[in-house]
């Protein structure tokens, strides 16, 4: 049993009357990894902000690394290493593919403030960016600018940005979205390698059930704020009430 | 790997030494062909100092300052109020002493110009230089008002230059000027290949996502300002011995205008385009001032045309010419 | 010294502060431009009236108070509104949409441009035309000799803000104005051109910065450098007030003007400093200025 990373115990978040989120526990292990689906307005997005620290929870706590960090905001959480990433591609247009992650790289040594040595003279920071382009496929369009690449790969480049900072925990927002349905299936391979290879924990949001079926190990299901069902795919496919809310019975 | 980190032929050493080169050789070339021109070489070489501390902050990190002529104004004042004050004629305690006051401003205003960008920046950097301005004109028994100060000869390196004619004492000062903007230029090059430089251009494309990932942008753009306005002060400062005279006009909002626009001539997107541009701007300038009184009304013109044709400067069309130069010999290449 | 004074003339000086917020506001709040040659406007409107009254009216109509008042100011603000369509409108139609730095440099060139055509007209000495001024004679206020144009003047502004302010919140073409100062999509939506429309709210703009130099001259003289004095301070009163915005003209130039009456008296020098330190204050304190946020 792998040791506990993030723990979430009885929370909820309202937004005038409505319970966004009503009453949530669960726990995620170190290197584990699990899908949230649901349909719109479920609470996945609230969520997901409750955990990176972008809101805080009306009730309920929440451990990260065994720290009670239910009262710590965005950037605090981000340093103990808690990460997410979001629906809406954001690189940066004018550097190359290898520059971008060697931004990120250089942050989270420290070095961004360094103005008299070229970055490529940095070894640790070319190595790990060369380490980043292979884990995430990347390696062959480490030249090429963000606009010259394909949906997918766009994707995996935002993706790879945040892993540059060597997060504990990897928060994904619908990683799939936007790609080319052809696309979708190698996108989400190449994401879920790159983290089972390194052992980030992550904690995956999708849409595409096909995806869904296909790649996790855990899913959990949300509805008006309430967990569903937490279980492997099977068990939660066979749910008589996931089926009716999320399937409309076209999964048997 | 280390190739996927682009270096395009305006951005390289090789370029900026060449360029260099080129600076030294053409001096004495027009001394001798149109001697009048052969002094805004070195004026254009001052200015392009100005110009590459200037982009740093609107090519690199996205920051329009229209008010840089502050800079200029404090590094020439500097140098004048030395003069006149303590009596010194050696040039490098005044450029230093430039330095150090153009930094102190940059760190003071700063951190709370810094917080905004696009309009409210440009316009507040221009606001900053015309508080300046009102003061060398209102103090002009410090600062000499209109009249200005007179600046003699000065002394570079510890010679003293007082005996020789004035002809060799400029030649001399055009590779003294050289001599420190090669230098410049060099570490221009080093700051922008730096880790501060490429995490500035990240800032540039996109400052939501590099805070995300860690970077202060805060503390990096005034980093980025503080250094971009000791170059500029620098260049102030070089620009009073030639002058002989430093006056408010130099700290007038006009200049100002004139780098952004030199830079986006030469191209801000490159590191030697604000050099080229200031260089071409200076010398387009001289002839404009030569041919009619009414030369603003040209280089308003100029600025115009040159936005809406070529908004991305000389060194964009160098590029695309290359680059089509480029394919043209790939294709005949492969069908020979 | 005297209170009433300072408050005229704090109230004289916003009224010309106002006509050239107000167009600058209309202009970046419609179609998101900032125009540093607006004051040029302004400039030019004072030396066009200088011009027609010295050299057109006085001397075909002598020193007409009627004459004096009505046609200088007309004719000024029509040639003004012929430059604004000649130069001004298609330089600022083609900038839209192309960034600030794009905006910035472009009205920056056409503002030079302006200042040599200037040169080229007038020559580079100041141009003054005080003949309306002291036509209108002078009043008692607490024992001093007050203007009776600087009157003229308030009152007349306070007409016109008021005439703006009802065209703006009563009017159809006020609500195409609002409405297309938060999504210029309103509007073909609205069901107007969108060209014949930009150029109405361009040409009204010019027609008040000119406006505002036509009342001007009477006082003063005009010369070089008077674009840029006015333009500083003008952005100044558009940071406070606010971007954009109607409310925003009205409240920026009457406290620049309060600020700045109460800093020529105590501290002349410093008068740029405390203009700018108090917008710094103001923009820290609410970004969008006082009356600003929600476009014209």
């Amino acid at each position: 049993m792998a040791e506990i990373l993030l723990r979430v115990e009885g929370v909820y978040k309202y937004f005038g009357g409505v319970r966004a989120v009503d009453g949530v526990s669960f726990s995620l292990g170190r290197g584990e990894r699990f899908f949230v689906v649901g349909p719109n307005g479920a609470g996945k997005t609230t969520l997901v902000n409750l955990i990176s620290g972008y809101f805080k929870p009306d009730r309920g706590r929440i451990l990260f690394k065994g720290e009670d960090v239910t009262a710590l905001g965005l950037a605090e959480r981000v340093r103990r290493g808690i990460a997410r990433s979001f629906q809406l591609v954001t690189v940066f247009d004018n550097l190359t593919v290898a520059e971008n992650i060697a931004v990120s790289v250089a942050s989270r040594l420290g070095r961004s403030r360094v103005a008299y040595k070229t970055l490529s003279s940095y070894r640790d920071v070319v190595e790990e960016v060369e380490r980043i382009l292979e884990v995430f496929e990347l390696a062959d369009v480490a030249s090429k600018y963000p606009t010259e690449l394909s949906q997918g790969d766009r994707k995996i480049l935002d993706v790879a940005l945040t892993f540059a900072l060597k997060p504990s925990l990897i928060i994904l927002d619908e990683p799939t979205s936007g790609v080319a349905t052809k696309d979708k299936h190698s996108v989400m391979e190449r994401l879920i390698k790159a983290f089972d290879v390194t052992g980030v924990s992550s904690i995956i949001v999708e849409h595409d059930m096909d995806i869904v079926f296909r790649y996790a190990r855990r899913v959990v299901v949300m509805h008006e704020g309430k967990m569903l069902a937490d279980g492997d795919p099977a068990s939660v496919r066979g749910n008589e009430e996931v089926r009716r809310i999320l399937l409309g019975g076209v999964y048997a | 790997m280390v190739e996927a980190f682009r270096r395009e032929l305006g951005n390289s050493l090789v370029a900026l030494a060449i360029l260099v080169a080129v600076l030294g050789v053409a001096y004495p070339i027009l001394g001798f062909i149109a001697p009048g021109y052969a002094i805004y070489l070195t004026y254009g070489v001052i200015w392009s100092i100005a110009a590459l501390g200037f982009n740093l902050l609107y090519g690199y990190t996205g920051l329009l300052s229209f008010g840089h002529a502050t800079f200029i104004g404090i590094g020439a004042y500097t140098v004048g109020l030395i003069v006149k004050y303590l009596g010194l004629r050696e040039l490098e305690p005044m450029l230093v002493t430039a330095m150090v006051a153009s930094a102190a401003l940059a760190l003071i205003v700063g951190p709370v110009v810094l917080r905004y960008g696009g309009i409210f920046f440009a316009i507040f950097m221009l606001a900053i230089g015309q508080i300046l301005w009102g003061f060398y004109l209102k103090f002009y028994h410090v600062t000499g008002g209109t009249d200005g100060i007179k600046i003699g000869r000065v002394e570079l390196l510890g010679f003293d230059l007082g005996r020789i004619d004035y002809l060799t004492y400029l030649t001399i000062y055009h590779y003294y000027v050289l001599a420190i903007a090669a230098i410049a230029y060099i570490a221009m090059w080093y700051i922008v290949n730096s880790p501060l430089g490429y995490s500035l251009k990240a800032i540039r494309d996109n400052e939501v996502r590099a805070r995300a990932l860690g970077i202060n942008a805060l503390q990096l753009k005034l980093i980025a300002f503080t250094i971009s306005a000791v170059y500029t002060g620098l260049a102030g400062a070089l620009l009073a011995p030639l002058t002989r005279l430093v006056s408010p006009e130099l700290a007038y909002w006009f200049v100002s205008g004139k780098i952004v626009f030199m830079t986006i001539l030469g191209g801000a997107s490159h590191l030697i385009g604000p050099i080229v541009g200031a260089i071409i701007y200076t010398y387009l300038e001289s002839i404009a001032m030569g041919y009619t009184i009414y030369w603003y009304l040209l280089l308003g013109i100029l600025i115009i045309a040159v936005m809406i044709l070529s908004p991305r400067g000389l060194m964009s069309l160098v590029d695309s010419s290359l680059t089509r130069a480029r394919l043209r010999w790939g294709v005949w290449q492969r069908s020979s | 010294m005297a209170l009433p004074i300072y408050v005229l003339d704090t109230l004289f000086y916003s009224s010309l502060l106002f006509l050239i917020i107000a167009g600058l506001n209309l202009i970046y709040g419609i179609l998101r431009v900032v125009n540093l040659a607006h004051a040029s406007l302004f400039t030019f409107g004072a030396y066009a009236t200088a011009w027609i009254t010295t050299s057109l009216i006085v001397p075909r109509l002598g020193e007409n108070l009627l004459a004096l008042m009505v046609l200088p100011l007309v004719l000024g603000v029509i040639l003004v509104i012929l430059v604004s369509l000649a130069l001004v409108t298609p330089l600022l139609r083609y900038s839209q949409g192309r960034g600030d730095a794009f905006q910035l440099i472009v009205t920056f060139g056409l503002l030079i441009i302006f200042e040599d055509l200037f040169k080229l007209a007038w020559g580079p000495y100041p141009v003054s035309a005080y003949n309306l001024f002291f036509q209108m004679g002078f009043v008692d206020i607490a024992g001093l000799r007050y203007p009776v144009y600087k009157f003229y003047v308030i009152l007349l502004t306070a007409i016109l803000a008021l005439a703006l302010w009802y065209v703006t919140y009563r009017s159809a073409f006020g609500l195409v104005l609002r409405a297309s100062s938060m999504d210029p999509h309103m509007i073909t939506a609205l069901g107007l051109n969108t060209s014949r429309f930009l150029i109405i709210v361009i040409v009204l703009a010019s027609a008040l910065a000119g406006l505002g130099g036509s009342l001007y001259i009477p006082v003063a003289s005009v010369q070089l450098g008077l674009s840029t004095e006015f333009l500083v301070i003008a952005f100044v009163g558009m940071v406070i007030g606010g971007l954009g915005s109607f409310v925003g003209a009205v409240a920026g130039s009457l406290i620049v003007s309060g600020l700045r009456t109460l800093t020529l008296i105590v501290f002349p020098e410093l008068e740029l400093v405390v203009l700018y330190l108090v917008a710094v204050i103001v923009l820290l304190w609410r970004p969008e200025g006082i009356g600003g946020g929600r476009g014209w």
